[in-house]
């Protein structure tokens, strides 16, 4: 059972890296504007050429 | 059998508006106005007609209004204060557009580059409605883009305030305090777990220290950087030598982690860790809900929201753009129509017509020949005319007047926010609770006595309360933003329910600014209004263009030898008969002795004088029954800057000693200033001229036409066409108040229960782990179905 302190230790430090991932994404902006990028994400680009040909 | 004609309504391809006549359209589709008719043309030549796919109708009415000069971006003085940054060629200039509102604005904006190749990107942050742009100096300039923004109907805000301000900075140390409480309280928890279930069987010594040491510290930064803003509050409370609600929090807090700790580092449990960073969790929740405000409103406007960035100088003969801060007395200005007067000046060349509504609340024109004296705000309606100014734009009359008061009194005095009141009390309580069961114990079993006392702080707390009010007032203001109804913060909510008096300000709040009801006294056939249209069509005159409006169903006609004579009128000749409209003396007549109190235009057809149109004030729909139903409850008082012409109109709804014309923006002010010594007052006004008295009274609305327009510094903003809601939105805000007052009633309940562990000694980590997240969450549920259950009752949007 004394491998819970091992175990515990890693589930910690994994459990802060997601933290720390969310502190960044925080300084970055990510939540500052929660209505823009789904409607970005909906934007059609007609200038793209077709590319089947080309695999 | 009456045949009923078919009337097939056109909207407009571009703003949804419905078209009047058949002039403007390309090919099947219609447009209402050349303004739309010309932003269309532009998205189809650059194949951009995805704006329309992404929403129907998505633009806005153009209208043929003037169209902003932004030529005075030229300037590269002028252009430096807007911009971000200059790297070589690129700069950067961020842009307030009130008029971004769906997803097409987003979509074309930030597809700009396709129509102006000079712009690198743009993008929007849409709760702000800023647009970041980067373009290259060399092949565009600021001006020419905001031409173009201007151009396809979403003109930028540019006022003397220069850069939009950042609002987003508060929140994101709110974010990351909640990223890390919520992190520890999470795991502390889970490293509880074992503490808990220890009936299944002691768990081991190693264990239990290793969970013990990490769970403190897990719990330090939650404590000392999650929670810090509390004991800062705290400690500003005590240092200003009041109590509030952060001050028993902050108690509670230190008493629980100190507690813990003494527990931990001397082995003899496991301390109350899990409810302190649970705590702090919730509380920061509340706050950061609390705290979702309009990041596009404003509530903290002065005079600079309103004044333009420059000004056009002639300066020996040539016109220069020079910056509004930079202009000096004895410059000589260009001011052209629907020009803001900038600083209080002396009337050169040309005959002004200026609009003071805004700025004193009379609304009628005045007329000003040279020499006469302009203030500052005013705005110009007809022919450009040149000015001299006197004082700097920062010494004029009025931002004087705007400028003293702010520095003066920030709030009403007698205005206590009810969270302190409750606050002193809870403190008081706390601490005579928890003395008395020291002293009890200190008697009975001395050594239980430090750790009954502590555990009293830890329970007895008032985080109910300080989750109830955030909750509960958030989506208050929440739901009444859904109905118009802008607040600045929770605490106008309760100074809703303190007034007992309310003051309303008459031209543009409880009147419509800029139109009016038109009467024809006298009679006119149809082709002779046709003939009075006609002659209208031609003048920039504020009335002219409201007989246009009234007599829109019209057909304008040709006209010959059109003349206009500056406050006088206009003269004509249309399909031979020669058409005369304006002031009684141009149309041929003598006044009588009674002075005009009423704006009247004179019509005259062939020399004969064959009536005249009335300008009445048009009163919001719904203001009748509205006033009738405050003067129930409340104290009614009218302060006008406008004539007495609508006296009779007013007694049925003011009492009359209340009701006061002619106020200038001074006395308006020191009118408050004196109601507020024995009432509290709630301020209804639209214009800079009621800027003092809205900051001197307890609470004040700001009255707004659209969101582009400005309105003063102020509690909460009120859009015009739900002012008549006033009394269900106050009624609403009482309803609240007493739900928060039964939340703190269930809330003691808790605390009993709490109580009774904490005072007998037994206050288990566990006890203290289920009591605080269960009333915790119950009271945020509690004052949340209720306030969405008075929602409906008062018939709010929700």
């Amino acid at each position: 059972m004394s491998v819970i302190f091992l175990l515990i230790s890693l589930s910690l430090l994994v459990a802060g890296s997601f933290l720390g991932a969310f502190l960044w994404a925080i300084k970055d902006g990510q939540f500052e504007d929660d209505y823009s990028p789904s409607v970005r994400m909906l934007y059609e680009d007609k200038n793209k050429p077709k590319n089947n040909d080309e695999k | 059998m009456i045949q009923t004609a078919e009337y097939k309504k056109v909207t407009c391809y571009h703003c949804g508006d419905v078209c009047r006549n058949q002039e403007n359209h390309i090919g099947d589709k219609s447009f209402c106005c050349n303004g739309c008719k010309t932003v269309f043309e532009i998205l189809n030549d650059h194949a951009l007609c995805d704006y329309y796919a992404l929403e129907t109708h998505p633009g806005q009415r153009i209208g043929n209004d003037k169209v902003n000069e932004y030529s005075f971006l030229e300037e590269p003085s002028i252009a430096d204060q807007l911009l971000n940054f200059q790297e070589g060629n690129t700069c950067g200039v961020t842009f307030f557009i009130p008029s971004i509102h769906c997803s097409s604005c987003i979509w074309l904006l930030e597809h700009l580059s396709k129509i102006q190749p000079g712009i690198i990107r743009s993008s929007i942050v849409f709760q702000t409605k800023q647009l970041d742009l980067q373009f290259d100096k060399e092949k565009v300039s600021l001006a020419q883009i905001a031409s173009l923004l201007e151009r396809l109907g979403y003109r930028p805000e540019i006022t003397l305030e220069g850069k939009p301000i950042n609002r987003q900075s508060i929140h994101k140390a709110l974010l990351y305090k909640i990223g890390i409480a919520g992190f520890g309280f999470g795991n502390i928890m889970l490293l509880s777990i074992p503490e808990y279930v220890s009936f299944f069987g002691d768990f081991n010594g190693d264990f239990k220290v290793f969970f013990a040491y990490l769970s403190l510290l897990l719990s330090l930064p939650v404590f000392f950087y999650s929670a810090s803003d509390y004991f800062r509050s705290a400690w500003n409370a005590i240092k200003n030598r009041m109590i509030t609600i952060d001050l028993p929090i902050a108690l509670g807090l230190i008493a629980s982690f100190t507690q813990s700790i003494i527990e931990i580092l001397s082995g003899t449990g496991m301390g109350y860790l899990d409810s302190l960073t649970g705590l702090i969790f919730f509380l920061l929740i509340g706050k950061w809900y609390q705290q979702k405000t309009y990041a596009s409103i404003s509530f903290q406007r002065d005079y600079k929201s309103y004044f333009p960035l420059a000004a056009t100088v002639i300066k020996e003969d040539k016109e220069t753009f020079v910056a509004l801060k930079d202009l000096a007395p004895g410059d000589i200005l260009l001011i052209r129509n629907q020009d803001v007067i900038p600083a209080d000046s002396m009337v050169e060349k040309g005959n002004a017509n200026i609009d003071y509504s805004f700025v004193t609340g009379e609304s009628k024109l005045s007329v000003k020949k040279p020499g006469d004296r302009l203030y500052a705000g005013g705005r110009q309606s007809g022919e450009s005319v040149q000015v001299r100014v006197l004082k700097k734009v920062s010494e004029s009359y009025l931002t004087q007047l705007w400028n003293t008061d702010r520095s003066g009194k920030t709030a009403a005095s007698g205005f206590v926010q009810f969270t302190n009141t409750v606050a002193l009390y809870f403190t008081i309580a706390v601490l005579l609770l928890s003395i008395g069961t020291y002293s009890y114990w200190y008697i009975m079993d001395a050594s239980r006595a430090l750790h009954a006392a502590v555990s009293v702080l830890i329970i007895f707390c008032p985080c109910t309360l300080a989750l109830a009010i955030p909750f509960c007032f958030g989506n208050a203001m929440n739901i009444l933003s859904k109905n118009g109804f802008y607040l600045k913060n929770t605490a106008t909510i309760e100074k809703l329910t303190d007034i007992d008096t309310v003051v309303f300000d008459k031209t543009g709040t409880i009147t419509c600014a800029g139109i009016s009801d038109v009467y024809l006294t006298g009679s006119l056939t149809s082709t002779e209004e046709q003939y009075v249209k006609s002659l209208a069509v031609h003048s920039s005159h504020p009335l002219s263009r409201l007989l246009v409006q009234h007599l829109t169903h019209h057909q304008a006609l040709a006209v010959t030898s059109y003349k206009e004579i500056v406050a006088q009128g206009i003269s004509g000749n249309v399909e031979g008969h020669a058409i005369k409209m304006g002031s009684l003396i141009f149309t041929g007549m003598q006044p009588d002795d009674n002075s005009q109190k009423e704006t009247e235009v004179y019509v005259s057809i062939d020399g004969q004088i064959r009536g005249r149109f009335t300008f009445k004030n048009i009163y919001r729909e719904g203001i009748p029954d509205m006033l009738r139903m405050l003067h129930r409850n409340y104290y009614m008082h009218l302060l006008s800057g406008d004539t007495e012409a609508d006296k009779e109109l007013m007694l049925h709804y003011f009492s009359p000693a209340y009701i006061h014309f002619r106020q200038s923006p001074a006395d308006k002010l020191h009118y408050m200033e004196q109601l507020e010594t024995t009432h509290h007052s709630l301020m209804v006004g639209d214009g800079l001229n009621d800027a003092g008295a809205l900051l001197a009274s307890t609470c004040g609305i700001a009255i707004s036409d659209s969101s582009a327009n400005f309105s003063p510094a102020c509690d909460a903003i009120l859009e015009a066409d739900q002012l008549y809601r006033l009394p269900d939105f106050i009624a609403y805000s009482k309803a609240c108040v007493k739900t928060v007052r039964w939340s703190i009633i269930i809330s003691l309940f808790y605390n009993v229960i709490g109580l009774g562990f904490a005072c007998t000694g037994v206050l288990k980590p566990l006890t203290a782990a289920v009591l605080m997240p269960v009333s915790s969450v119950s009271i945020v549920l509690f004052v949340t179905l209720i306030s969405n259950l008075l929602a409906r009752k008062y018939k709010l949007k929700n």
